[in-house]
């Protein structure tokens, strides 16, 4: 029961971080199973609850990497580019589609992707998993102080891709 | 009572009382209502609440900024810096009002911190992503209920394909297995110098219940050839554990017929059985042959 009641307290936010981290509806939902059964195998491992995001997001993150090797070796075609994303989703009958659906988040969606991978992958964990500056770093063992200068340099080049996108002037 | 009638003297002469809003309410509904079907009136209002300015309209509208360009540059690099800050009301008294001071005059900058303050409210609400209904149940199912060893297998055995080296794995396994097979590799080698293959010829019951176990999916074939090894497998199986016939011919007569049945049928369990029969068939031809060799080498 207690694993039930996790599962469902933090599915939707795995489940927002495999689509980040994948850009792909089906990849993103096996990606968040994974998560979830690496999360049940390896419990014990998990240093307290205020480690538990940090932790979750490493496995996240670690298979997100062996999936896109996986996917470099194999390339498949049901591959989707996330600008068909929308194109292909149901907004009617898939509460993820009406997710996708939603034209401001797609647009910051789309200006996320057009980011470095490090930029974007800060201001994933920043701004949206809400990750301190020194989990970041450790996570991707990069130094403090470059992640601390790349995470407002980050900031501003998402909101300058998205004011482009919008169609906005641009300093 | 009517409304108020005024005209456009009227405004002229209430013009500062309009602006600082000091009528009393039933001449500000007739102001309004004047304003409504005046556009000069509308207009004059606007010049003296400063939203027009005639005067300026032919000065150079980026004064200021060709002061700067002539001077300390433009200040958009240093406001660079520091809007993130802003955004996140982080920013000391005295950088915040200089960043406001420049945000009110450069419109570019001033899209910039807006967006950089609608993305710190937008930004985690993207965190989550609603799960369809079975996506809880799937996860339930894949981890306590029923996780069977034989599901476990199953995913074990796809990752194992998924890998990305797999392909070298395999060749590079592939290769260790036949070399072993065919006695290459020193330690490989059984004692008698007959390798696997008289490892296997001298556990003729065990193939045979190999062969046996497959036979539900022989029996879906609707062979007569199958039919037949079902009904004799039983039997050979009993004598050859009674020690009652050679094992040997008992294996080499199975294994014969197992391979007529495979290679009639074309199902998977069949393929199977084909496969393995020739492999074995093969094997007890070399083991043959061997024994023949070491008989003629302690004759002579």
């Amino acid at each position: 029961m207690a694993w039930e009641a996790l599962v469902r307290q933090y599915q939707g936010r795995i489940l927002g971080l495999a689509y980040h981290y994948t850009g792909n509806r089906e990849e993103a939902r096996d990606l968040a199973q994974e998560v979830f059964i690496r999360v049940y195998r390896n419990i014990h491992l998990c240093k307290g609850a205020e480690m538990f995001m940090p932790w979750v997001i490493r496995i996240a993150r670690n298979l997100s990497i062996d999936q896109q090797r996986r996917k470099a070796a194999r390339p498949t075609a049901s591959d989707v580019p996330v600008d068909e994303m929308g194109d292909l989703a149901d907004p009617g009958r898939d509460p993820e589609a009406e997710w996708m659906a939603n034209s401001r988040k797609r647009l910051i969606f789309r200006a996320l992707q057009e980011l470095t991978d490090i930029n974007r992958e800060i201001v994933l964990l920043k701004e949206i998993q809400g990750l301190t500056l020194e989990e970041i770093s450790s996570l991707l063992k990069v130094p403090l102080g470059t992640v601390k200068s790349r995470a407002n340099r980050a900031r501003i080049e998402l909101a300058e891709k998205v004011l482009i996108l919008s169609g906005q002037q641009v300093a | 009572m009517g409304p108020i009638e005024i005209d456009c003297r009227f405004i002229e002469d209430h013009l500062e009382e309009i602006l600082v809003r000091a009528l009393p309410p039933d001449t500000v509904s007739a102001v309004n209502h004047h304003l409504a079907r005046c556009s000069a009136c509308r207009q004059l209002i606007e010049i003296a609440e400063c939203r027009q300015n005639p005067w300026l309209a032919d000065a150079t509208p980026d004064f200021t900024q060709a002061v700067l360009e002539k001077t300390s540059g433009a200040a958009c690099k240093k406001a660079r810096t520091l809007v993130c800050a802003w955004a996140d009301q982080e920013l000391g008294q005295e950088e915040g009002e200089l960043l406001s001071s420049h945000l009110k005059y450069c419109r570019a900058c001033q899209a910039l911190a807006v967006t950089l303050m609608e993305l710190k409210a937008e930004l985690p609400t993207m965190a989550e992503v609603t799960p369809d209904p079975g996506f809880c149940l799937s996860i339930l199912k894949e981890t306590v209920a029923n996780r069977s060893w034989k599901i476990r297998a199953v995913k074990w055995w796809e990752s194992l394909f998924q890998r990305p080296r797999f392909a070298w794995e395999a060749a590079y396994l592939g290769t260790l297995v036949i070399f072993g097979l065919l006695g290459v590799i020193p330690g490989f080698k059984a004692t008698n110098g007959l390798s696997a293959v008289g490892v296997l010829s001298h556990r003729p019951v065990a193939f045979l219940e190999s062969i046996q176990w497959n036979v539900p999916t022989l029996g879906e074939l609707q062979d007569p050839l199958a039919s037949r090894l079902t009904s004799s497998l039983d039997i050979r199986i009993s004598t050859v554990r009674r020690g009652a016939t050679s094992s040997l011919e008992e294996v080499r007569h199975v294994t014969r017929q197992a391979w007529i049945v495979g290679f009639t049928a074309g199902s998977d369990g069949a393929g199977w059985l084909r496969n393995k029969a020739v492999l074995y068939l093969w094997k007890l031809k070399s083991y043959q042959h061997n024994l023949s060799l070491s008989n003629s080498t302690s004759k002579s």
